[in-house]
């Protein structure tokens, strides 16, 4: 494998196949799969269930190996010592156990990385600070909501600063508070040149989030690109406008739409997403009058 | 950075195991020490693990209604339950890590399969082992204190046995008088065996340094460093033929010892042999491989001594299964981890006892010399018993090399070791009548053990219960 590359990650014509004694089958998991993601760059996985998102993430972690093709990470095999400190992977259902505290199994992350205690004491204090969690650090995580869970997943993932971030699912489950800290943070790390691939089901999360994306649909790559290119529909536009008399204007437009024979889809006033909302009531600065 | 190599998988196979793994197993060990999950299932297993260690380290082999077959049930069954139920927690718990995404989590860190499984199973070989000698120290010291005498002592039964040089094997194993204060072995058809050794036709030659018909047999008394008595155990040996008694020998029983008993010419065909300890009122209570001489009174550290020497042995053997299933379900790196662990386990007791030899023979300035090949020599005193002579076994590195190498064949014969005394039964035999623990006396146990119990499960409740809060 190349020692030169420094692509965090770099999927070449991975085909990964599932193989069953009893009864005897093979299943295809990934078939041809192609893509970097480059530093700084925040690349979206999506797709339906079962589109082979989480194979590529296994893939990515070094937990699976590809029955054909190349997965590196900074030119290394994913699963080797020195690949395994250049990433942070948060599983999508990161299992947490029971007994033990956020703290403590921060800790245990640590040491696999050979932190120093100060080192880990200092981490541990950051990050809970990052993702709220205060409260719960020195709490037993049997009790802990889905979301409190992917949080402290999202912790584990975080712990040794990585510059490659291999997060599934990262905001399923997380309340839109959480959720906004997390998208922000992602964000800052990647204007500090930190290379992120993400999958969610949450298709305004990942819009919102990430410059390039990667559509899988039954283990085949069916598009990639660009955000913006992917997003742009070339035979539709979009008009947003104001003015003193809107309603005149408009029917003006669309009669001259009409005339040119065009079809007018929809008209309506622009509307704030939830998420707004959920911020403005229950956020930072909450309790003033909303303005809805 | 290298290139792809053989190169690149001997260097995690090699020398990862030995710089990186014992701190990430440590680890992994620790995070499993304190994952309490099913804390009730523990208490449970280990309670019953614990018992079955004591009950097996406790039963009389002879006499009473328990027998030395079901001793060795008992000792049997409660090795591979705990073995079972051991490996059965790790597959379990390693499942319930792939289902639970815990794995995922972990082995994304630069944290090898080996270590991770290795710290695992160690982790809860290591709980249930920690439990399991808690219940045994419970346990232990209240039935210590049904036995008001007592230090640890073992005495295999005779061995080499011969009559005037001719081998003699018609002895009838391990007797226990209805007092319970001696052990007692019957030597048969002496008459025979005396004729057989006189006669010339066979080719048999008599035994040029006895002066006359002579009964040899080793005795070997075990574990005597755990004794406030130490390696040295005043005994009486007296032996009878029919009803009479035909001599008295009072003597110190030292690790191993060879004695040579002068048959009287009025011996008949049967003669006994009663070895009782000297001034003291003895206690008899048999075990597995042979019978204890309980001498003194049980403290809480004797107590310790007794439990620690009935589990030590099953945790090890849970540890290495545990060791080699993890080697097996990982990578290759973990089955040298392994191999070096079980080396060293069960090496240890080999090593510890050429060591020994070493350190006898330099105290009697004679390191280094191996004429009997590692054999114990006795000479005869003390009326036809005789004292020991300085060891002579120490073989140098060639004895510590052969013990490693006995240590792998040992794995082997842990296991089949308990197959032929499943078959014969202890290789003990019953009197009718003698009985070392009664229906009362265990009664009495259970009211001892109870409140004991009682107490450990209601300060791990309210431990469990502190670290949930």
């Amino acid at each position: 494998m190349s020692t030169g590359d420094v692509t965090p990650l770099r999927f070449e014509e991975v085909r990964k196949e599932f193989r069953s004694v009893l009864p005897r089958r093979t299943v295809v998991g990934l078939e041809r799969l192609s893509f970097r993601l480059r530093a700084g760059e925040i690349v979206g996985l999506v797709g339906p269930n079962g589109s082979g998102k989480t194979t590529t993430f296994r893939l990515a972690a070094g937990l699976l190996r590809p029955s054909r093709g190349t997965v590196a990470v900074m030119g290394l095999a994913p699963g080797s010592s020195r690949a395994r400190r250049l990433q942070g992977y948060m599983p999508e259902q990161p299992g947490v156990p029971d007994t033990l505290t956020p703290a403590e199994l921060l800790h245990f992350v640590g040491r696999t990385f050979g932190m120093s205690r100060a080192q880990r004491t200092r981490r541990v204090d950051e990050l809970s600070e990052l993702l709220a969690l205060g409260g719960f650090l020195r709490r037993r995580m049997g009790g802990f909501s889905k979301g409190m869970i992917k949080r402290v997943g999202l912790a584990t993932a975080l712990f040794n600063e990585p510059p490659l971030l291999l997060l599934d699912e990262p905001l399923e489950g997380v309340d839109p508070i959480g959720a906004a800290l997390v998208k922000d943070y992602l964000l800052e790390l990647a204007r500090k040149q930190s290379a992120i691939l993400i999958s969610s089901h949450i298709l305004s999360d990942v819009e919102a989030l990430c410059s390039s994306l990667v559509i899988l649909n039954e283990g085949r790559m069916i598009l990639s690109g660009s955000k913006d290119d992917i997003l742009a529909l070339h035979d539709m536009v979009v008009l947003r406008f104001s003015a003193p008399n809107e309603e005149e204007l408009l029917e003006a437009i669309e009669q001259l739409i009409a005339e040119r024979e065009g079809t007018v889809y929809s008209t309506g006033r622009p509307r704030k997403n939830l998420e707004d909302v959920f911020k403005r009531l229950l956020g930072p600065g909450a309790g003033r009058e909303p303005e809805l | 950075m290298r290139g792809p190599g053989p190169h690149r998988d001997l260097e995690p196979l090699l020398f990862w195991p030995v710089v990186q793994a014992p701190r990430q197993i440590a680890a992994t060990v620790l995070m499993t020490l304190f994952q309490n999950r099913g804390w009730w299932q523990w208490i449970v297993l280990a309670a019953g693990g614990g018992f079955a260690l004591i009950l097996g380290s406790w039963l009389p082999t002879s006499g009473g209604s328990i027998g030395g077959l079901e001793a060795c049930i008992v000792h049997v069954v409660s090795s591979l339950l705990l073995t079972t139920i051991a490996l059965t927690l790790g597959a379990r718990a390693l499942a319930g890590d792939r289902a639970g995404g815990l794995s995922d989590l972990v082995m994304s860190k630069p944290l090898s399969g080996a270590s991770f499984y290795i710290g695992r199973f160690g982790g809860l070989a290591l709980r249930l082992g920690a439990a399991a000698l808690l219940v045994a120290l419970v346990g232990g010291s209240a039935l210590a204190v049904l036995s008001p005498r007592g230090a640890f002592f073992q005495v295999t039964e005779p061995t080499a046995m011969t009559v005037a040089g001719r081998p003699y094997d018609a002895h009838a194993g391990l007797l226990l008088p209805p007092d319970g204060t001696a052990i007692r072995w019957i030597f048969r058809d002496l008459e025979g065996a005396m004729a057989a050794a006189r006669s010339t036709a066979d080719g048999v030659q008599p035994d040029r340094t006895e002066s006359g018909p002579c009964l040899r047999f080793d005795l070997k008394l075990l574990h005597p460093r755990n004794s406030p008595l130490r390696d040295r155990l005043p005994v009486r040996i007296a032996i009878h033929g029919g009803s009479r008694e035909l001599a008295v020998h009072d003597l110190e029983l030292t690790k191993r010892r060879e004695f040579r008993l002068p048959l009287p010419g009025s011996v008949g065909s049967t003669m006994e042999v009663e070895l009782s300890i000297r001034d003291s009122v003895g206690f008899i209570e048999t075990g597995v491989r042979g019978c204890r001489l309980i001498h003194g009174r049980v403290g809480p550290v004797t107590a310790l001594i007794r439990a620690q020497m009935a589990f030590l042995p099953v945790l090890w053997f849970v540890l290495a299964l545990a060791l080699l299933f993890s080697a097996v379900v990982s990578e290759p790196s973990a089955l040298l981890a392994a191999t070096v662990v079980m080396l060293v386990i069960f090496a240890a007791p080999t090593l510890e006892r050429e060591i020994e030899l070493w350190r006898a023979a330099l105290a009697h300035g004679e390191a280094g010399v191996s004429d009997t090949g590692g054999d114990v020599v006795r000479s005869l005193d003390d009326g036809g018993c005789c004292e020991p002579q300085p060891p002579s076994g120490w073989a140098g590195p060639q004895g510590v090399a052969a013990a490693i190498v006995g240590a792998l064949v040992s794995c082997a014969d842990l296991m089949i070791s308990a197959l032929p005394e499943l078959s014969r039964g202890g290789g003990t035999e019953s009197l009718a009548g003698c009985e070392c623990l009664t229906a009362a006396d265990l009664r009495r146990a259970w009211l001892e053990v109870l409140p004991r119990l009682i107490v450990v499960l209601l300060l791990g409740g309210m431990f469990t219960s502190w670290r949930r809060a």
